[in-house]
C-alpha cells in the first residue's frame, strides 16, 4: 500500500499557524481576564465573609479563610500567628463588636491577591473597649480550593485616634 | 533549512515559557536595593525597582502612586537620614513575593528628624524579567529602645 505525502506550502502554512495562534492568544486573554474579574470577586466575598466571622467570634468560619501561615499585624504593631489569633477570639480576650469594612481593590498575582481597604473598628481587647478607624492591606492565597488570607497589617488613621 | 527555521519557529514560545522566574535570594537583593535607592533618593534605580501600579501606604496610613512616591523622594519631602531594613520572611509564589520584616528609619521632614520603628508588608512581581515593588504597607512599632 503506498502512502501519499501531501506537501504543504511552508510559508501559506506557517501564516495560517500565526494568524491561528494569534487568535487563540487573544481567545484565551479574554477568557483569562473574564476569569479575573470572577476570582476577584471570589477573594472579596472571602474577605466579607471574614469580617462577618470575626464580628460573630465564629472561630470555625476564620479559621477556615485563614492560612497555616497567617502573619496578622494589628494596628498596635503586634502580630500574632494563626493558632494565638484564634486562641485570642475563642478565650474571649478580644472581642470585635462592629467591625465595618469598605474594601478598595483588590488586585490578583496568579494564585495570590492583594487587598486594600478601610475599616472602623469596635473592639474589647481585655476587658478594654477601642474604636477607630484603619486603612488595611491583606494578602489571600488559593490555596486547597479556596481562598485564605496569609498576612494581614493595619494602621489606625492619624485624624481617627482611639476613643 | 527549511525545517530549521520551522523548528525555530515552532519553539519560540518554549524559550519565552522557559524564561527564568525569580528566587527568594533575588527578591530580597531586589527589597534592599529598593531601600537603599530611597536612603539615597537614587529615583532612577527606582524607576526600574517600583512597578507602575504601586500602591504605597506609610505608617501614617495615607497611600501615594508610584509618580506621587518618586515626586516625594525627588523633592525631599520623603527623606531619610538612615534606613535599616531587616526582612525577616519571604514566600514565593508563581509570579509575586510577599516579603516583610521590620525597618528602622531616622527620617527628616520640615528639618526635623523623626525616629520611624515599624512593621513593613511587601508584595513584588516578577515582570519584564525583574522583581518590581508593587505594594508596601507598613505599620508603626514601639520606638526602637535606646542600647
Amino acid at each position: 500500500m503506498k502512502t501519499r505525502r501531501i506537501k504543504l506550502p511552508l510559508i501559506p502554512t506557517m501564516l495560517l499557524f500565526a494568524v491561528a495562534t494569534t487568535m487563540s492568544a487573544l481567545f484565551f486573554n479574554e477568557v483569562a481576564f473574564a476569569k479575573d474579574d470572577a476570582r476577584a470577586d471570589a477573594v472579596k466575598a472571602a474577605e466579607i465573609a471574614r469580617f462577618a466571622a470575626i464580628e460573630k467570634s465564629d472561630a470555625a468560619a476564620t479559621s477556615n479563610l485563614l492560612a497555616d501561615d497567617l502573619e496578622y499585624c494589628h494596628s498596635s504593631g503586634m502580630c500574632e500567628n494563626k493558632a494565638t489569633y484564634l486562641e485570642m477570639m475563642t478565650s474571649g480576650k478580644r472581642k470585635y463588636v462592629a467591625f465595618v469594612p469598605t474594601v478598595g481593590s483588590v488586585r490578583l498575582f496568579g494564585e495570590v491577591a492583594l487587598v486594600s481597604g478601610t475599616a472602623k473598628v469596635n473592639v474589647v481587647t481585655d476587658g478594654k473597649p477601642q474604636e477607630f478607624s484603619i486603612g488595611y492591606t491583606d494578602v489571600y492565597v488559593w490555596r486547597n480550593k479556596r481562598w485564605q488570607m496569609t498576612s494581614w497589617r493595619s494602621t489606625r488613621f492619624a485624624d481617627a485616634p482611639a476613643k | 533549512m527549511r525545517t530549521l527555521f520551522l523548528l525555530l519557529f515552532v519553539s519560540l514560545p518554549l524559550f519565552a515559557l522557559a524564561s527564568p522566574r525569580g528566587d527568594e535570594a533575588s527578591a530580597r537583593s531586589a527589597l534592599l536595593a529598593r531601600f537603599d535607592a530611597a536612603l539615597h533618593a537614587d529615583v532612577g534605580a527606582l524607576e526600574k525597582l517600583l512597578a507602575d501600579d504601586l500602591e504605597y501606604c506609610g505608617v501614617s496610613a495615607t497611600c501615594s502612586t508610584k509618580a506621587q512616591y518618586l515626586e516625594s523622594i525627588r523633592s525631599g519631602t520623603r527623606k531619610f537620614r538612615s534606613l535599616e531594613p531587616k526582612i525577616e520572611r519571604v514566600r514565593l509564589f508563581a509570579d509575586s513575593a510577599v516579603l516583610s520584616g521590620k525597618v528602622y528609619a531616622v527620617s527628616i521632614g520640615d528639618g526635623t528628624e523623626r525616629n520611624v520603628n515599624a512593621y513593613f508588608l511587601v508584595v513584588l512581581a516578577w515582570r519584564d524579567g525583574r522583581w518590581q515593588m508593587t505594594n508596601q504597607s507598613s505599620t508603626l512599632l514601639e520606638p526602637k529602645p535606646t542600647p
